[in-house]
């Protein structure tokens, strides 16, 4: 006999509830001991039973799901937490899973692949939708949005610039207009943190542009 | 012997003793002697060495007759016909001895050793009618007849002025007799005896000097007919008239009209001075009152000009008349021209003093020709030898009255340029002004449609702003509406067709397939109902920001497409304004889905950079390009991007060729 796994399910559409609750009636390990239609509802339940599981939708009335998480990450760490969600945003699913929810589950996904990342979560694991799954891959770097990268338009400009060409020289050579060429010359005004063209052409020269 | 012939005798003897400077004594008993024998007795001129210029008027007798009483043959035999002498140098006969005869004896000795040639010359080429007799070894000859009655082929030495020839042996004595007939006008017999050369000296100088004279004046004649022509100008008419005219009566004064004009018409001649003094008249005044413009004068001067050229004209046809008429002319004409003369330097003064400055040099010109007029009375009071219409005075005083006039004329035109050139200058300046005027209107007013414009623009954008704004409340309220209601709905539809328990239940083939498909059909509708709510509502922007949303966004089309998106973005972290972000995100969108949909690009970059006051967003790509039209028709996609641009007050800019990509650029200032 497994052990019996107390469940909150957190939903503000009542009719959802019932349905969720329909589809663990032939899943007795399960056992719903509370039922929540916002935040402060499960917040609530956690103070009168002992769960061990709950399914969390994201578009709850305050506090909404994530800081439902982060509470329930801080204050019952033991309590595994799946999120139940229409969103299928990968943003969504990324902070969830950093704020610690065992797995993130689309409502659509059916009833089979909810039990599948119940079962994931309570032995300790993650699980994602598979329509979610290709989110997965690693981030790019943090360092590629610091360190701004020139374009190779950008270092042709810079190039012409330091030949002492004016905006509208450079736009004539490259087939832009001297509006576009401006835009350019701003562009890199900013990503390179400098000030005026003097500061770009020492920046060009350090850099071994020209 | 003849009473006179002793006279002559003793004159001559006086004449030997005063040449042989006898003592005083002397001669004052010979005077005395003379005196006490005949005061009648007639002096001779001796010539003992020469002829210098003799004015020969005390040696001469007259008498004055009645008109054809005496014939030469009656003065010579009538011994009670008496010569009366003559006691100073000048003939000069008043107007009293109307239409009388003057006959005039002159005698001339040589008492020179050697034969004498000289030339006794009237030196008025205007007198009518002048006859020379002589006794030769006591025979009568008519020598000579001169005189402008006569045509002037009959004088014996075609000369402008009577002339008679002396031709003396020595010791001889030549009685001449002239018959004088001046037509009943006050005349002025200048008479002078020169020696040939003497005479032939005297003549080509005059000539020289009337050939100068007459020269200047006909070349200022054509020269003003010519500016007249040229400049159109009836001052230069009347000027060239009035030179001319003055030209002629010149040439019929000196006689030199006659000898080379009209030598056949005595009549026409004896009356020439007289119509061509009138017409000089008429011309000048003319002249006067369009150089001083009869608009500066005032009415009665202007009726004293009228009044004048109606004068010149009687002048001229009664001239034309019989002696007597032609007597009257002169009278009106020689009194009405110092007249006319003394009221054109009145007026003239009169203009100057009113401003009218081109009259400066016309006052002297008139001063000038005054002088001639004065020169002319003057001669004729003095009664000198010269002729009282040609003398120098009178011909330097016309010479310079004309040249005087003449730089008058161009001083006028002068003036008349300069005061053209400042009326010009001031109507320039004037235009100037006007145009600086419109100008200035034109600016203030471009500025006010401008700033209407402008205005008219931003009322047009923030229009736009609250329609897109609008549209993008609705969209989320639909979005959120499908999002989570219906979403809900489906998801629960799904979760109950899952309930219901089949275990137990024998379903049959096709009752099982029916179970599936509403299965899938409520995932498919689900999926559906993601991707249009999240088309409507890009919900990360709202709690990941338009970085994170972008990113994703990117990331997910990369995944599926061949074009790879690289985005940049500077800055874009400060900017917390949602509104903001939803544009350039629904920006952004509408140019990757361009560049998926048209560019076939492998590579593109957008670039978000937030810069003081604006963001700019660029996307370029390495695709095929299109040839961008200006007129802003480059597709639906395009357009809506352009117009939520405008919207938002931003600048947006195409940049692209064929096979040479595309670079969308956008600058949208921050401060809307």
């Amino acid at each position: 006999m497994k052990k019996l796994t107390n469940i909150l399910i957190a939903d503000d559409h009542q009719l959802f509830l019932d349905g969720l609750q329909l589809i663990f009636t032939n899943h007795p390990e399960y056992n719903i001991v509370a039922r929540a239609h916002d935040g402060k509802e499960v917040l609530k339940a956690f103070t009168e039973h002992t769960i061990d599981l709950a399914i969390l939708d994201i578009n709850m009335p305050k506090p909404n799901g994530f800081e439902v998480c982060n509470i329930l990450r801080k204050e019952y760490p033991q309590c595994k937490i799946i999120v139940l969600s229409m969103y299928h945003e990968d943003q969504f699913v990324a902070e969830f899973m950093k704020s610690g929810a065992s797995a993130y589950v689309l409502k659509n996904a059916g009833k089979v692949e909810l039990f599948n990342a119940l079962d994931v979560a309570i032995k300790g694991g993650t699980y994602i939708s598979k329509e979610l799954q290709h989110y997965l891959e690693p981030e790019p770097k943090d360092d590629f949005v610091k360190t701004h990268t020139l374009t190779k338009r950008e270092i042709e400009i810079i190039r012409l610039l330091a030949q002492e060409k004016n905006s509208n020289d450079i736009a004539q050579m490259l087939f832009l207009s001297a509006f576009t060429v401006n835009t350019h010359r701003k562009n890199i005004l900013q990503k390179l943190g400098l000030k005026n063209a003097a500061g770009l052409i020492k920046f060009a020269s350090d850099n071994a542009l020209i | 012997m003849h009473f006179a012939h002793l006279k002559y005798l003793i004159l001559g003897i006086f004449n030997v003793i005063n040449n042989a400077q006898v003592c005083h004594a002397l001669k004052a008993l010979f005077i005395f002697i003379l005196l006490t024998v005949n005061v009648c007795a007639q002096p001779v001129l001796t010539i003992s060495s020469g002829f210098d210029n003799v004015i020969p008027g005390k040696y001469c007798a007259y008498i004055v007759s009645p008109k054809g009483a005496y014939s030469f043959r009656q003065l010579l035999s009538d011994t009670t016909i008496r010569y009366a002498h003559l006691e100073h140098n000048l003939l000069f006969f008043n107007e009293e001895d109307y239409l009388e005869d003057i006959w005039i004896k002159l005698s001339v000795t040589n008492t020179s050793g050697h034969f004498q040639s000289a030339i006794l010359e009237l030196n008025n080429p205007l007198i009518d009618d002048v006859q020379y007799f002589d006794v030769v070894r006591g025979n009568l000859v008519n020598s000579n007849i001169s005189g402008d009655e006569h045509p002037f082929a009959t004088r014996s030495i075609l000369f402008r002025n009577p002339i008679y020839t002396l031709s003396l042996h020595p010791g001889d004595t030549h009685t001449v007799y002239m018959m004088v007939n001046a037509d009943g006008r006050k005349i002025h017999l200048p008479l002078t005896i020169k020696s040939l050369p003497e005479f032939i000296q005297n003549t080509s100088a005059k000539d020289i000097q009337f050939g100068l004279y007459y020269g200047a004046l006909l070349v200022l004649t054509l020269i003003s007919f010519y500016l007249a022509y040229t400049l159109s100008d009836r001052v230069f008419m009347y000027f060239a008239l009035y030179i001319f005219c003055l030209l002629l009566s010149q040439l019929c004064t000196s006689g030199i009209a006659f000898a080379y004009l009209w030598p056949d018409m005595p009549y026409w001649n004896n009356r020439s001075i007289t119509v061509t003094m009138s017409m000089t008249l008429i011309a000048g005044i003319l002249f006067a009152r369009s150089f001083v413009a009869s608009g500066h004068i005032n009415r009665w001067a202007n009726l004293l000009m009228y009044a004048g050229i109606g004068a010149g004209i009687f002048c001229a046809l009664t001239a034309l008349g019989n002696t007597s008429f032609l007597t009257i002319s002169m009278w009106i004409l020689y009194r009405l021209i110092p007249l006319i003369y003394a009221l054109l330097i009145v007026i003239g003064g009169y203009v100057l003093l009113k401003k009218f400055k081109s009259a400066r040099l016309f006052v002297p010109g008139f001063i000038f020709a005054a002088i001639g007029i004065g020169g002319m009375s003057l001669y004729s009071v003095n009664k000198t030898v010269d002729n009282v219409f040609t003398n120098d005075i009178v011909i330097y005083a016309v010479l310079l009255k004309c040249i005087m006039l003449s730089v008058a004329m161009f001083d006028r035109l002068k003036i008349f340029k300069e005061e053209k050139e400042t009326a010009q200058a001031l109507v320039i300046e004037q235009l100037e002004e006007l145009n600086r005027y419109k100008e200035e209107v034109n600016t203030k007013l471009e500025d006010t449609i401008q700033k209407k414009s402008k205005e008219l623009i931003e009322k047009q954008n923030e229009v736009k702003r609250a329609l897109i704004s609008g549209e993008e409340k609705e969209r989320k309220r639909v979005a959120q509406e499908l999002h989570d209601g219906m979403g809900s709905l489906l998801s629960t539809l799904r979760l109950n067709a899952e309930a219901i328990d089949l275990t137990g239940k024998h379903l049959d083939e096709r009752e099982a397939i029916a179970y599936q498909n509403v299965l899938e059909m409520i995932d498919k509708a689900c999926t559906e109902l993601r991707t249009i709510s999240h088309n409507m509502l890009p919900s990360g922007i709202e709690h990941f920001g338009l970085v994170a949303t972008l990113q994703a966004l990117i990331k997910k089309i990369n995944h599926n497409n061949n074009i790879q998106f690289s985005l940049e973005t500077v800055g874009l972290e400060s900017l917390h304004n949602q509104e903001i972000e939803l544009h350039l995100y629904r920006i952004v969108m509408e140019l990757i889905n361009n560049a998926m949909k048209h560019s076939k690009a492998k590579q593109a970059t957008i670039q978000l950079v937030i810069n003081d006051n604006d963001v700019t967003i660029m996307v370029e790509d390495d695709g095929i390009g299109f040839t961008v039209r200006q007129d802003g028709t480059n597709g639906v996609g395009l357009l809506s991007v352009q117009s939520r641009v405008e919207a938002l007050n931003g600048k947006f800019q195409i940049d692209s060729r064929i096979n040479h990509g595309t670079t969308t650029t956008i600058e949208i200032p921050l401060t809307v």
